[in-house]
């Protein structure tokens, strides 16, 4: 494995990336939303509605696995495009003929989607802690961010989750040949993801312990090899050229 | 002359039906080699297998000394080998030269090598003042000629082309195959996938014709010569039995008669078109003309091809 040629695959990728303008948007966007728009409305309910602290606490933290969920789901649009476009533009059958193997190219569709995800994402979460923190403290007594709870959230489940988004975009591209329907199918992956917020809501499972949110990130980690497996045996280079449609 | 290309016994089935079979054919350093085949025939195949693209389901080939079915060794081909698909597939977001320099990386040439190339072909090919644009704004010829420099920009040793100008406007595929015939000049091997017969009569050292096997393997002209043999035309007014009957006398074997025209296929014309002519006068016959038409390519293909 030349991580090199990974990485020159993921450059190019990132400079078409940067051309979809709308992708882009929507990448950026959607953390920032939402570490604005969380804040404001746990802001909103400590302050108008006179909730106790160790709600607002609560609150904060359950919602915290938003960032979880957004993970999963944002790098399905971009790996998606990664392999779609390819498809679309007939572009796999010069990159393949090339002396890379397929596992360096899709280590390079990896980090293409993984690099403008963290970032979006870390800074997304940076502008949540922040906000939150500035909007809550007066209420809480004190400052409710950084701790070990977003902590795990933030090195152990988004990482992870990306991976997961990203490994399912790509396992699901092979198979449908327009973006629409990559992200159509994707969406469906994530609903084991909203069953847990469901569940934490309905106080059938906490979201706000840290043991749970580490055999959380566990199974997600689990999730990510099965379907990296099933990504890298879809990715093989005959199958692309003589099954891919 | 040393081979590029040793092909033996090269066979892809997909889902137990056959795309090529059998196939055997050499390609020596410094050839221009045609294949030429319908539709299906296998040719793109046959391509994807010499570019360790997709694996034989039995035979061997070799490419430079590498084996196409070993691991390390499709390493080293698909590094000797530039690729002009049928597909351009190229990033139609990104510039000329961003696609032009991605491809050269990925092909371990050194940034040196891949700005010098990529400035020397844009120029042979009237693109280097297009650098700069978006490739999705260009034509399908200009988009070709992108995908032929591509092919290029790390200097292989085999240029591999499915169809280099297909679907191209007049003007767009002679420039292609004017830099073709350059790189020629310049001895590179290249393979050639085409169904257009007369561009692969203009270019080909060597042709083969496909059509899941191996059909025939020669020059152009030998293929012509071999295949068909030499015929003679003779027009003759009012043609009768006595007059045929006359000739099949001399030349019992391969006489087709339209109107008044008489084809006579032969191995010597100049031997025999003679005692012919003296045949049919004998008989009665008035020539009008007597003429020599040699078989085309066309002919050869549609021969073999239908056969």
């Amino acid at each position: 494995m030349r991580l090199w040629k990974s990485w020159i695959v993921a450059k190019k990728d990132l400079a078409v990336l940067k051309r979809r303008k709308t992708l882009m948007a929507s990448i950026i966007a959607a953390p920032v939303l939402l570490g604005t728009a969380l804040p404001v409305l746990v802001s909103y309910v400590a302050v108008r509605k006179s909730a106790p602290p160790s709600f607002v606490a609560e609150l904060l933290a359950s919602f915290s696995f938003f960032f979880i969920i957004i993970s999963a789901l944002l790098p399905l649009y971009i790996s998606s495009y990664g392999i779609v476009g390819e498809k679309v533009e007939r572009s796999l059958e010069p990159l393949l003929a090339t002396p890379t193997s397929d596992g360096e190219i899709l280590v390079g569709k990896y980090i293409s989607s993984f690099l403008p995800m963290i970032l979006s994402i870390y800074f997304g979460l940076a502008l949540f802690m922040i906000l939150a923190d500035v909007m809550t403290s007066h209420v809480l007594g004190y400052a409710f961010y950084p701790n070990w709870n977003i902590g795990i959230i933030l090195f152990i489940g988004v990482p992870l989750a990306i991976m997961y988004g990203t490994s399912f975009g790509i396992f699901i591209s092979a198979k449908v040949n327009n973006v629409q329907t990559a992200y159509q199918i994707g969406a469906a992956s994530l609903i084991p993801f909203y069953i847990l917020y469901i569940m934490g809501e309905a106080n059938l499972v906490s979201l706000t312990t840290n043991t749970n949110l580490l055999i959380i990130s566990l199974g997600i980690f689990i999730a990510v090899l099965i379907v990296y497996y099933l990504s890298k045996a879809t990715f093989n280079r005959e199958r692309i050229l003589t099954e891919w449609k | 002359m040393s081979t590029i290309i040793e092909a033996h016994n090269l066979t892809k089935k997909y889902n137990g039906n056959t795309a090529v079979e059998d196939l055997s054919f050499d390609i020596n350093k410094g050839e221009v080699f045609g294949l030429l085949g319908p539709n299906g025939a296998g040719k793109t195949t046959t391509i994807r297998m010499l570019c360790c693209l997709i694996s034989p389901s039995s035979g061997t080939a070799k490419v430079g000394d590498y084996d196409v079915t070993d691991i390390n060794g499709s390493m080293k081909i698909r590094k000797m080998i530039g690729l002009v698909p049928d597909n351009v597939g190229l990033y139609e977001s990104l510039s000329v030269v961003k696609n032009l320099e991605f491809f050269g990386r990925m092909y371990e040439a050194p940034m040196q090598v891949i700005k010098e190339n990529i400035e020397k072909y844009l120029k042979m090919l009237d693109l280097w003042n297009n650098r700069d644009q978006a490739v999705g704004t260009f034509s399908k010829g200009m988009k070709q000629k992108v995908a032929v420099v591509r092919a290029l920009v790390h200097d292989p040793d085999l240029l591999i082309m499915d169809e280099p100008t297909a679907n191209l406007d007049p003007e767009a595929a002679k420039t292609i195959r004017e830099v073709i015939l350059d790189l020629k000049k310049d001895n590179r091997t290249i393979m050639l996938n085409t169904h257009n017969l007369d561009e692969a009569q203009r270019i080909c050292d060597r042709i083969g014709i496909l059509k899941t096997k191996l059909l025939a393997i020669d020059t152009p002209a030998s293929l012509e010569r071999t295949m068909y043999g030499r015929k003679t035309e003779i027009i003759v007014e009012n043609i009768n039995e006595s007059i045929v009957n006359a000739v099949k006398l001399e030349h019992p074997l391969n006489i087709e008669i339209n109107g008044d025209k008489m084809m006579i296929e032969m191995k010597d014309p100049d031997r025999d078109t003679p005692s012919i002519v003296s045949s049919i006068t004998a008989a009665g016959g008035r020539i009008k003309s007597v003429s020599e038409t040699r078989a085309s390519l066309e002919d050869v293909y549609l021969k073999l091809v239908k056969e």
